[in-house]
């Protein structure tokens, strides 16, 4: 069975379209992915995100262990401060991309739905392994997440939010210990915005002053479908779709979230090696963007040719309603990588012409 | 989502295809209830006029911001005309599934063909089950 999030009544009562996604009964859409997808460009939006996992990290050990498990060097994250940054196996394969959050006294990472668990098995695991005192807990059921993102968000959130959420600039958090509610600026659609943690039986209460807050700016509730769309214009990476166990950080154009400096992370050899692979190797895969010719759009799997030569594998693919054509991300060997490169992509057996195009796809202005 | 609309007097596809017959030409487009489930349209894939195909061949595809989702040919057939203005406005399928939505004209090779698709009162007994 599916779980349902603290908001999954709200979805029913908005006659949103609802699909199984990680686990748990997600709106895809309410009005129409464009729609929405034009509201978080234009106004803003509101997003349950709740599905996300949070894993509280704490003890006198926390700091060490977590900097053995993420890329990230933490040791200079500061308290407020919130750092992206990834979990990988020995061999360098990706397990889970997460944001950590350094609180007073612990750590709280964010991390996919659908790998929240394994998240939690592979995290104790090591500490058991490491006989680190680091205690894990998982919040993931206590707490709710709601997004809002867009030119407007920060004028909506002042309105909503008791912290004050002015003051924050991008990547940092304020926390209040009595509402138990946790905001950070930042999100996942390439707007301004903030990600807003509270407990579970006060997230509808939230998601409800948002909404009443967003009437007349044209604040629209958006589901996972323009949530996809967003982030692929922005071209952050999906956890399943762009990044997994077959990639590394790596090749995935995430390597200024590691720091290959530090000798026991977990998968640090293998991603040493990576970055000389794809220093000296031009047929080595890296994620590339790109931007097709008409709105006719790659999806996953679909196969990226440079000339004659097959020369990637689209990860992501969509239409864009920002640049009213199709585009993704997919691995293209590096010699046919670069901006500006002509490649095509295979779609139901015809080659469509596009190019190779700098990431992001979109910049806001 | 919204109540889907079943038109009387047309014929109907267990794949979500409508057709209406005009003399011994056929019009074929996807219904309300596929509309409604794609999504935003964002591309229409149409056959090129002249294209000879049997029924419930493969002939078109429509793509939403989501997923990509082939368009049968309910008759046996050749293509006369293709819906031109679907190129630059491909969310008038969305707007007007059974109207300016429309996809491709075939001229009816065979009209017992029409005795294995189903009419507006059966479609909508389809649609009931697949709620």
């Amino acid at each position: 069975m599916a779980e349902l999030t603290p908001l999954y009544e709200r979805h029913v009562e908005m006659g949103a379209r609802i699909i199984e996604f990680g686990g748990f009964m997600m709106p895809v859409q309410y009005s129409g992915i464009i729609e929405e997808h034009n509201a978080v460009r234009k106004a803003a939006g509101v997003f349950d995100v709740s599905h996300m996992g949070e894993l509280e990290v704490s003890g006198k050990d926390a700091l060490a262990f977590l900097n053995r498990l993420v890329t990230r060097n933490l040791e200079g994250l500061a308290k407020g401060r919130v750092a992206y940054g990834l979990m990988c196996r020995e061999d360098g394969g990706i397990l889970d991309d997460l944001t950590v959050y350094r609180r007073q006294d612990s750590y709280y990472l964010v991390v996919n739905a659908s790998t929240a668990k394994a998240d939690l098995a592979w995290m104790t695991a090591h500490r058991d392994q490491w006989g680190s005192d680091a205690e894990i807990r998982d919040l993931s059921k206590a707490t709710g997440k709601i997004d809002l993102q867009g030119p407007l968000a920060a004028g909506i959130a002042a309105e909503t939010c008791p912290l004050d959420t002015g003051k924050l600039t991008y990547f940092r958090f304020a926390e209040d210990r009595d509402s138990g509610m946790l905001v950070s600026r930042s999100g996942y659609t390439g707007e301004d915005g903030f990600e807003f943690y509270l407990p579970a039986a006060e997230t509808a209460a939230l998601w409800d002053r948002i909404l009443q807050a967003g009437e007349g700016k044209g604040l629209l509730p958006c589901g996972l479908g323009a949530r996809d769309t967003l982030r692929l214009e922005a071209c952050l990476v999906l956890n399943g779709s762009d990044i997994g166990p077959e990639y590394d950080p790596i090749v995935a154009g995430l390597g200024w979230a590691v720091d290959l400096g530090k000798d026991d992370l977990v998968g640090v050899e293998a991603l040493r090696s990576s970055a000389e692979r794809v220093r000296v190797d031009g047929g080595t895969r890296v994620l590339a963007a790109f931007v097709l010719e008409g709105r006719s759009s790659g999806r996953h799997g679909d196969t990226i040719y440079d000339g004659e030569n097959a020369v990637g594998l689209v990860t992501s693919g969509s239409f864009s309603p920002t640049l009213g054509r199709a585009v993704g991300m997919g691995y293209v060997a590096k010699n046919s990588a670069a901006a500006g490169t002509e490649v095509d992509v295979e779609i139901r057996k015809r080659r469509v012409r596009g190019k190779i195009s700098q990431r992001p796809l979109y910049n806001r202005s | 989502m919204g109540e889907k609309v079943v038109p009387d007097g047309l014929y109907y596809t267990k794949e979500h295809e409508w057709l209406r017959v005009e003399g011994d030409v056929a019009t074929i487009g996807v219904t309300d209830h596929a509309q409604q489930e794609l999504g935003d349209i964002t591309y229409v894939e149409l056959p090129d006029p002249g294209t000879v195909f049997h029924q419930f061949e493969e002939a078109g595809v429509v793509e939403s911001v989501k997923a990509a989702s082939d368009v049968y040919c309910p008759v046996s057939g050749e293509v006369t005309k293709v819906n031109m203005e679907l190129a630059d406005d491909p969310v008038v399928v969305n707007a007007e599934p059974y109207d300016g939505g429309w996809l491709f004209k075939v001229r009816i090779e065979d009209p017992t063909e029409l005795d294995n698709l189903m009419g507006a009162e059966e479609y909508k007994l389809l649609l009931g089950e697949e709620e």
